[in-house]
């Protein structure tokens, strides 16, 4: 068992290395396959919601329904940035849309491996193995595709963010923050935690999203959009509030809290949301002073992923991508440096598990499961940041910086 | 290979992947646009689904596009049920809510054996819908209806609910008694 586990990995490996752009050919095969298969039945019930809901802002319309659960539709911004595409056939609309949101994607994505490589002499290797990367990703990014949903912009915006962290480059960081709350609220998780744990970022997320809520009073009428804001708010309460099993499509972490027989009133899970995000902020705070910055900057990247997929607001079972990537990309590392870690093989069949859709009782349970258990691993290692920092940055890493005279170490950013 | 040939492969292959995926896109979909298939025609919703032949609900989706209508996915409706009431003609009830909508009637219309036989408005509530369907805004007040139209015993009524902005949704139903 354990020598066909070796030779399918060996395997693996060799075919990666002999066609290093195989990963790339894959992915670009699956995005034809995905823009020449648009079809308003597939993206009926999300991109068509939006332009539907931009359509209804831009006529000075109801847009938020606080009496039912489903399209829950962001805020107002993320609507006016569609209100050109309004104007479009809808299948051309979908078509620009994808094909934008797939480039920003491996973009992002190459980003990112870029990056983490980059103080590991391997940086040679990071583009193949951005390939690799979004090839592990299609099943994720299969379903969210089939409905030109707006969890792939957001993703590709947090994971650019995290590479420009790793840099050491705040502002353009922000500005990513800045797309990735525009177009889906829900990495405000990631912003807060930038906020709060990084001095150089605070007066630009402040500033963003400060641009998130006001700018769309430049182009409409002032009361409607505040009365907009509030029926947004009580929407949100009910969405926040609701036992899961009225929506039929959650996956988190309160339909794997059912799933083991316990049904936990909604002040608890209220306390569980806050304390895990109290705990997620802790972690993150103890590898920031730990420093290095490509520690901490996928640090915050993954604890947000973890976060929104098991304690936002109604994840879907569909919208695990938004932690698929990271958990891909901190995988490859792992492999990258020893190609028998089978953590990082693990990491990347349960990037595979989460990206498919299975039966509901898995989809509902299992995929928390596997999410809380990365969670869990990674507080282990995060707990004691030196564990992580091996794993993201290698021993050698660590041991070069630890030579560096202190004052370099400051100079190159290791803050 | 090095990293710029990798880098060109990925480039050039996600350029060639769009490029392809939009030819085939272009190629084998029909417009789905929201404009009107005929600029010129300012007839209403109802009376330019009226103008086409409707036999069955599979020839519903090709005339409401011709029409220059949209399936609505705020639209949620029933056909309770048909009764006759006399050789030539029945009854048909039911409702039909836009759950985002305020109150403002939407059309209904029947098509037997490819022509238009009967429309009218929805009037007043119905019994249990306003909480099935978490109805507010003033929603519930009108989504019932009920009217008669000529049918044979055996035929088949395709059932349409219309609405504003030219969206129209499908409402099944049984063969007439």
């Amino acid at each position: 068992m354990l020598a066909s586990l070796v030779r399918a990995r060996v395997a693996v490996i060799a075919l990666f290395q002999k066609l290093p752009w195989s990963g790339w050919l894959a992915w670009n095969i699956f995005v034809g396959v995905a823009i020449a298969r648009i079809h308003p039945r597939r993206f009926d019930s999300t991109f068509a919601a939006y332009l539907d809901a931009a359509e209804r802002l831009w006529a000075g319309e109801r847009v938020y329904n606080p009496l039912t659960l489903g399209d829950f539709l962001y805020f107002p911004i993320s609507l006016l940035i569609h209100v050109p595409l309004t104007k479009l056939d809808p299948v051309s609309a979908a078509a620009i849309v994808l094909t934008i949101d797939a480039g920003f994607f491996a973009w992002a994505c190459a980003a990112l491996m870029g990056a983490l490589l980059a103080n590991q002499g391997r940086s040679r290797d990071a583009l193949a193995l951005a390939g690799v990367l979004l090839f592990i990703n299609i099943p994720a990014a299969w379903f969210n595709f089939k409905g030109i949903q707006a969890q792939v912009p957001m993703t590709a915006a947090m994971i650019a963010a995290c590479a420009s962290m790793v840099r050491g480059r705040w502002n353009v960081a922000s500005f990513w923050l800045f797309i990735a709350i525009t177009v889906k609220p829900l990495a405000i998780v990631m912003v807060l935690l930038c906020a709060a744990l990084v001095r150089e970022m605070r007066l630009p997320l402040l500033c963003a999203v400060a641009a998130m809520l006001l700018l769309p009073f430049a182009f409409l009428d002032w009361s409607y959009l505040l009365e907009q804001y509030r029926l947004m708010g009580l929407k949100l309460w009910l969405i926040a509030t609701e036992p899961p099993l009225e929506w039929f499509y959650q996956a988190d972490f309160s339909t794997l809290v059912r799933a083991l027989g316990i049904d936990p009133p909604a002040s608890a899970m209220l306390g569980v949301r806050l304390a895990a995000a109290l705990g997620t902020l802790a972690l993150a705070w103890r590898v920031r002073r730990a420093g290095g910055l490509h520690s901490f900057a996928f640090a915050v990247l993954l604890l947000s992923g973890c976060y929104i997929t098991l304690f936002g607001p109604r994840n879907e079972y569909l919208s695990f991508i938004v932690l698929t990537p990271s958990i891909t990309a901190l995988a490859l590392v792992m492999i990258a440096r020893a190609d028998a870690d089978y953590r990082g093989w693990l990491l990347i069949l349960a990037a595979v598990g989460l990206g498919f859709v299975w039966h509901m009782d898995v989809n509902s349970a299992l995929k928390p499961a596997i999410v809380l258990a990365i969670y869990l691993w990674l507080t282990w290692l995060m707990a004691v940041p030196t564990r992580w920092r091996e794993i993201v940055e290698g021993d050698e890493t660590l041991r070069a910086k630890a030579s560096e005279p202190a004052v370099a170490r400051a100079a190159t950013g290791n803050r | 290979m090095g990293t710029a040939s990798v880098q060109r492969t990925a480039i050039i292959g996600f350029l060639a992947a769009a490029f392809i995926g939009n030819l085939v896109l272009i190629l084998s979909q029909p417009r789905t646009t929201h404009a009107l298939p005929d600029p010129g025609d300012k007839r209403a919703a109802l009376e330019r689904l009226a103008s086409r032949k409707v036999s069955s609900y599979s020839d519903l989706t090709g005339a409401a596009a011709a029409a220059g209508l949209r399936l609505s996915r705020r639209f949620v409706g029933i056909v309770d049920g048909i009764i006759r009431i006399d050789e030539r003609q029945v009854t048909i009830a039911g409702w039909l809510v836009d759950t985002d909508g305020d109150g403002t009637p939407l059309d209904v219309a029947v098509f037997v054996g490819g022509t238009m036989v009967g429309a009218a408005a929805t009037q007043g509530e119905w019994p249990g819908v306003a909480e099935s369907v978490r109805l507010g805004f003033g929603a519930d007040k009108n989504v019932a209806f009920r009217f008669s139209f000529p049918c044979r015993a055996g035929d088949q009524p395709v059932v349409a609910g219309l609405g504003p902005k030219e969206r129209y949704i499908p409402l099944r139903s049984s063969p007439c008694p």
